[in-house]
């Protein structure tokens, strides 16, 4: 092991675990938005609105990750659309994302009971205001554990990015192993690698406890309602 | 020591139970002697599954003594646990039966498995004593499709396959509708009554009554009363008996 | 850049694709069937507390499923070399995948097992069952019933997944289409062949498994 690869690198580390964490950040903004929208679009009656939303989500869930992002890096300049590598990964993951969010959304909207559309009618209320202030508080909170798995995912998912050029975690690790293989000794790919794996889980580790505190927290608000 | 392993089948010397630092079992003093049927009474949380439990090691006890056929088994490991436990049956409150397989073979199961049947055997004794309990046709059911009742009965002769010298039921009936509490007591009393040893947990008044030959209430981890049915339920000693006997009547 | 859709590309791309589709339904079944093997194996370990051995295994799954698997992958083709572990793409991609797949497995095979009521392990221990037969015929059935769906699930992400072996040059479905495209720079053709191939893959297997599940279910509904 050789860690001066990691400490002589620290910078440049520093900045590719930025790039990742943006990755993510984008990622997790867009992949929210998206879900919220299609998954209540979702839930609507009319066949022409419900069918194509539910296609398009099945077909983002059914097909490997990695190849949304090559078929939006490689396939979109076909229908005119050029996105640089990182746009590229930012809106495959936010698609891919989406559609698995919007599914878990459309089932959180599904389980809240139908008493509390009609309650919340016989109030007077407007359709935007029931769905907003009564519905989808309701259906958020259930799903919390389902959208944190989702961004478990997408936080490893921004090591796709590597695979088309930008330089997150993954492609740093891969430019360091390349400029040190040739003249240090020691076990570059495993060290850096390594360490690149070891970011990853401290990253997890963090992440889960954030949402373990979210989920006792809103698990609290939602006994307090219940009584 | 001859004398007494004729008279009694277990017996429990000073037994202690802690859960923790909360001591739920005192100094518990119990005997019960060969074909005799003892039910224990007493309010929710006064130790009762805990004592019964015990006694074939489901929970282990911190001091005090367990003597069953003449032998100290309080300090058992759990390999010597698992050879007596073969001769002590028990039935619980949720039937416990394995989802996956039928009737049947939630009877045959445990013997042939530990090699103490051959499966004929096994399956010969299962279905006579799937007869005896009006469950002939059902040995080949699974517990889902089976009722409360009806799986209380696969239960108990499951616990029974093995010709247990002791049997230990624990409120065998509070799970069930009432309608079906009497066919579960019925059979209990009949596959009892030819001198097999039980200690049967329960809040039937009526039942304890008519069958039991002692019975021992229990309060807050002690053994405060017992005696004959007809003496307790008419003259009990203890004012927190005599509450407990009109509040379940 | 490409015109329209190109058919008589599309054809004579077809039989290069049944190459990657059998090399990605062969990783699907290997990984998929050695994965959860092992991941009885783990679970038992931890379930009767072998020493050391259980805190390894409990490791090893928290590290897996706290990583990204594209990162597993490279530490494993190109890091293994480096302490004489050299192995084809084609091995690797399979060992690392089969190791992903059954950390995840495990874990779902853990949450089943956790969840047997205590009432059964009760029931088992006081039918004086040995713990090894407790455990293979009443713990195991039990939580595997409880977890199949979870299973399942697992098993469509390690087919989907398999796709990211196409980084280190395994030659299956996305490496063959990436490959291709490389070369002819027809990019439409290649994606709806590869999309095609998923589709059929994950929702054939979706459909097997839902009859098998039905399978496994008889004679517990009334
Ligand atoms: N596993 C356990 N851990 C801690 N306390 C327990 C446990 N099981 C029972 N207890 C406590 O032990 C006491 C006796 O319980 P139990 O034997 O179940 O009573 P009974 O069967 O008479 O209702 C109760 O106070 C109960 O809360
Ligand atoms: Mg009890």
């Amino acid at each position: 092991m050789n860690l001066s690869l990691i400490t002589q690198n620290g910078q440049f580390f520093f900045h590719a675990g930025l790039m990742a964490l943006f990755i993510f950040g984008a990622s997790v903004l867009f992949t929210t938005l998206i879900a919220i929208i299609c998954g209540t679009l979702a839930t609507l009656r009319p066949a022409a609105i419900r069918v194509p939303i539910r296609l398009v989500i099945e077909f983002f869930r059914d097909v490997p990750q990695v190849v949304s992002v090559f078929f939006i890096f490689f396939g979109a300049p076909v229908f005119g659309l050029q996105l640089g590598p990182l746009a590229a990964t930012i809106l495959a993951l936010s698609l891919w994302g989406g559609a698995n969010g919007a599914e878990i959304v459309r089932g959180g909207i599904t389980a809240v009971p139908h008493h509390q559309f009609e309650s919340a009618r016989s109030l007077g209320l407007s359709p935007y205001a029931i769905f907003t202030a009564i519905i989808l508080p309701q259906a958020l909170l259930p799903i919390i554990p389902a959208y944190a798995g989702l961004c478990n995912i997408l936080m490893h998912s921004t090591s796709l990015a590597a695979l088309v050029g930008v330089v997150e975690l993954l492609k740093s690790a891969q430019i360091v192993i390349d400029r040190a293989a040739y003249y240090e000794g020691g076990a570059p790919g495993l060290t850096v690698y390594g360490f690149i794996l070891f970011v990853y889980y401290i990253a997890g580790l963090l992440m889960s406890a954030a949402i373990s505190w979210l989920e006792k927290r809103f698990g609290q608000s939602r006994a307090e309602q219940r009584f | 020591m001859g004398q007494e392993r004729a008279v009694h089948v277990i017996r429990t010397v000073d037994l202690v139970k802690f859960y923790g630092n909360v001591q739920v079992l005192n100094d518990i003093d119990f005997v019960i002697g060969k074909g005799e049927r003892v039910v224990i009474m007493g309010s929710s949380g006064s130790g009762k599954s805990t004592f019964i439990r015990c006694l074939n090691g489901l929970e282990p006890i911190q001091s005090g003594n367990i003597v069953f056929d003449g032998q100290d088994i309080g300090g058992n490991t759990e390999r010597q646990w698992r050879l007596v436990r073969r001769r002590i049956g028990m039935v619980f409150q949720n039937y416990a039966l394995f989802p996956h397989m039928n009737a049947l073979r939630n009877l045959t199961f445990a013997p042939v498995r530990e090699r103490l049947m051959t499966p004929d055997a096994a399956e010969a004794r299962a279905l006579a004593l799937l007869a005896r309990v009006g469950l002939a046709d059902k040995a080949k059911s699974y517990p889902a499709q089976l009722s409360g009742g009806q799986q209380q009965r696969v239960a108990i002769v499951r616990a029974m396959m093995m010709a247990p010298e002791v049997m230990l039921f624990d409120e065998p009936t509070s799970a069930l509708d009432p309608e079906t509490v009497g066919e579960v007591l019925a059979i209990i009393q009949d596959l009892t009554s030819e001198g097999l040893t039980s200690i049967i947990v329960t809040h039937e008044m009526g039942f304890a009554r008519q069958c039991a030959d002692r019975i021992v209430y229990m309060d807050r981890g002690r053994i405060v009363e017992e005696g004959h049915p007809e003496a307790f339920f008419t003259q009990p000693q203890t004012d927190r008996a005599r509450r407990f006997i009109s509040t379940h009547r | 850049m490409s015109s329209p859709f190109d058919w008589s590309y599309f054809w004579s791309i077809a039989f290069l694709f049944l190459k990657g589709l059998e090399m990605t339904l062969f990783l699907a079944v290997i990984c998929n069937a050695l994965a959860v093997i092992l991941a009885y194996v783990f679970a038992a370990a931890v379930h009767f507390r072998i020493r050391v051995v259980r805190e390894m295994i409990l490791f090893y799954v928290s590290v897996i499923r706290n990583t990204p698997l594209l990162v597993q992958i490279f530490f494993f083709y190109f890091g293994m070399p480096e302490i004489g572990v050299r192995t084809d793409p084609t091995t690797s991609g399979i060992i690392v995948l089969t190791l992903w797949a059954s950390a995840y497995q495990t874990a779902n095979l853990r949450g089943g097992i956790d969840n047997v009521p205590r009432a059964l392990t009760e029931a088992m221990r006081a039918l004086g069952l040995r713990p090894i037969d407790a455990f293979v015929f009443i713990v195991v059935p039990v939580a595997t019933r409880a977890v199949v769906p979870a299973m399942m699930n697992t098993m469509v992400s390690t087919i989907k997944n398999s796709a990211l072996l196409s980084a280190i040059g395994v030659p299956e479905l996305t490496f063959v289409a990436m490959d291709n495209i490389a070369e002819t720079y027809r990019a439409i053709e290649n994606f709806v062949a590869l999309l095609i191939g998923y589709l059929a893959i994950v929702l054939g297997f979706s459909a097997m498994m839902t009859s098998l599940e039905r399978y496994l279910g008889r004679g517990y509904r009334r």
